[in-house]
């Protein structure tokens, strides 16, 4: 059985603080699914998961898993299990004794707790190393454990705060898929929280993107990257590329000239901001045809690619480009906007 | 550096690690052997007067080994004021530990303007005599008409409170709140997060707070002569009345024997909780 989470109307402010960590959150949560949330630190993620397992109290809002309000329900009885970005293995006991902590919590006998555990060991594929104390194991087989632990307590719903965090890259990927593989074993309604983006990508059927307190969007990862609601946003997620002007009968006047706009933003009028990612443009040489040209103004390598910086009529727009592109500062160039990339966002007064 | 010298440079870099292993063992044992050393050897000259039935000088051993000391040390009653010094040392072991537990979670864990006044307040008495200390509160529980026994279990409690509660603190200040967490939202009640969890991860902290309260209990005098004006007998009651006589080195030696293996006992049992503690950890 899984379980929906509707969140609404959701605020904390801790004394003292000078903004409050959320305020007036809403987030629903379909059963069987994943939504990574995705924000800078400080933004209010693990506060926001702390309420949702009970573990702190909201000042407004409510939390509600499958209909039914658990604001008051204390925190061993919500059936929400947190994982932390420590996996906070009991030191003192077996890993084989702490994935059977909660079935014992729950009122099995030790021995059936064990029996059980076992199990839940064999899914994160951990069963070999049951005997073991936790203070022998690495980083990535803690989280591992972790993570069957919180199984094992047969959650409604399942939190994880940054688990994957402390791991190296290659520990994290293969995290991230044994999350996927998990969640294709135990359908279970999960909510991550990251600072990585391209983690909340990796897990995430859904990303939202938590900004000052509040889930400013929350969509599948392509319509965030591409399609955002704010400038805040696309800032957030990478995007550099903004060009402030007026949209006028599906075009967008700007100082880069005419640029026209596609169906979607037919309605458009008025001050907007076209937002275009880095690795949507295209470089082409200044005498053919382009939608805007301009002087390589910065060059600079990012791991396999590299990055162009074109000014452009006073706006800087950069470009993604592969290794083998010769661009050099001062080159006169032309630069490609695809029709289905420019993205317009309502200029903030 | 060339290939060559790199192999040379790899070949001597284990022995140099094995090496400064051994250096660190050495220099372990050493501590181990010297700080043994301090606490047996002042030992071997008691434990000798001890087993002396006739010792003269200046012969180097005693001329007629025995039992007379521990003899004459049981029958001035030396078995019951063991089991009154245990009894008072485990109460007020409880006792403090206990409370100083609760007032050291409170310091450490709800910080507040007026907390470093407490622990200055708290830390008072371990700066002052105990003589001054002892007459205030003596008076108090005489004009109460406390019991003598239940009367030095309070003050000693009270004597030890600054320790157990310190002790405490700075554990719950090291302590890990995020496991107490994780393990409700794992379905655990507060009951049992306070003893499969807390209490298992603070035993070493408890272990050393309890020691302290033992020991500040085991080695009072001054409170329980002024409380109990001689009819509660502990040991170091036992041993200064030995010790004030003539001609019972032995009695006063076995007697000082009994006293020192229960803290020494106590002292085995926290270490070997802090080490098992320790090998969770690493």
């Amino acid at each position: 059985m899984t379980t929906d989470l509707t969140v609404s109307g959701l605020s904390r402010h801790f004394p003292g603080a000078p903004a409050p960590a959320i305020a007036d959150l809403d987030l629903a949560v379909e059963p069987g699914t994943c939504v990574a949330i995705v924000g800078p630190s400080g933004c209010g993620k693990s506060s926001l998961l702390r309420i949702i397992a009970g573990l702190d109290t909201a000042d407004h809002g409510q939390i509600a898993l499958d209909g039914q309000r658990v604001d008051d329900v204390v925190p061993e009885r919500r059936g929400v299990a947190l994982a932390f970005q420590q996996p906070r293995l009991f030191p003192h006991m077996s890993v084989l004794d702490n994935v059977a902590f909660p079935l014992e919590a729950h009122g099995l006998s030790r021995a059936a707790s064990r029996r059980e555990a076992s199990t839940y060991l064999e899914v994160v594929g951990m069963q070999a190393l049951a005997k073991r104390r936790p203070a022998t194991l690495s980083g990535g087989q803690e989280q591992r454990v972790a993570l069957a632990r919180a199984l094992a307590a047969r959650p409604r719903l399942l939190l994880l705060d940054e688990p994957f965090s402390a791991l190296d890259p290659a520990t994290r990927t293969e995290m991230q898929a044994l999350l996927r593989r998990v969640r294709e074993a135990i359908n279970i309604t999960v909510v991550l929280v990251t600072h990585d983006r391209d983690e909340a990508g990796a897990v995430g059927d859904r990303v939202g993107v938590m900004l000052a307190g509040r889930i400013a969007q929350i969509d599948a990862l392509e319509d965030l990257y591409y399609r955002p609601r704010s400038l805040e946003i696309h800032r957030f997620l990478g995007g550099v590329n903004e060009i402030p002007g007026t949209v006028t009968a599906s075009t967008h006047a700007s100082s880069l000239g005419a640029l026209a706009v596609a169906e979607p933003y037919a309605a458009a009028q008025g001050p907007h901001v076209m937002v275009c990612r880095p690795e949507s443009l295209s470089l082409v040489d200044a005498d053919a045809a382009a939608d805007v040209h301009g002087v390589v103004s910065d060059v600079s390598r990012q791991g396999m690619r590299q990055r162009v910086a074109v000014d452009a009529s006073g706006i800087s727009l950069s470009v993604d480009a592969g290794p083998h592109v010769d661009a050099r500062v001062g080159d006169r160039v032309g630069v490609g906007i695809p029709l289905a990339v420019r993205h317009l966002v309502r200029a903030s007064r | 550096m060339s290939q060559t010298e790199a192999v040379v440079w790899e070949g001597r870099r284990r022995p140099a690690r094995r090496v400064e292993s051994r250096a660190r063992r050495w220099g372990r044992l050493s501590a181990i052997a010297v700080s043994v050393a301090l606490l047996v050897v002042p030992m071997i000259p008691v434990a000798i007067t001890a087993f002396a039935d006739v010792w003269r000088y200046p012969a180097l051993l005693p001329q007629v080994w025995g039992w007379s000391g521990w003899d004459r040390a049981f029958a001035s009653g030396a078995a019951e004021a063991f089991a009154t010094s245990v009894s008072i040392g485990a109460a007020v072991a409880v006792l403090a530990t206990a409370m100083g537990a609760m007032a050291g979670r409170a310091l450490a864990f709800h910080q507040r303007r007026w907390t470093p006044g407490v622990i200055v307040l708290l830390a008072l008495p371990m700066a002052l005599p105990p003589y001054a200390i002892a007459m205030g509160l003596t008076t108090t529980v005489l004009a109460v008409r406390m019991p003598s026994i239940a009367a030095i279990v309070v003050i000693l409690t009270a004597f030890s409170l600054p320790y157990t509660t310190l002790v405490a603190r700075a554990g719950y200040l090291a302590y890990e709140h995020e496991f107490e967490d994780v393990a409700r939202t794992l379905g655990a009640s507060r009951r049992m997060v306070w003893w499969r969890v807390r209490a298992r991860l603070m035993a070493p902290v408890f272990a050393t707070a309890a020691f302290l309260a033992f020991l500040v209990a085991w080695s009072d005098y001054i409170v329980t002569l002024l409380i109990s004006g001689g009819t509660v007998i502990t040991l170091p009651q036992a041993l200064a009345a030995a010790q004030s006589g003539t001609g019972n080195a032995a009695t006063v030696a076995a007697l000082a024997i009994i006293t020192v293996l229960p803290p020494a006992a106590v002292l085995i049992i926290s270490v070997a909780i802090d080490r098992k503690a320790a090998r969770h950890d690493h």
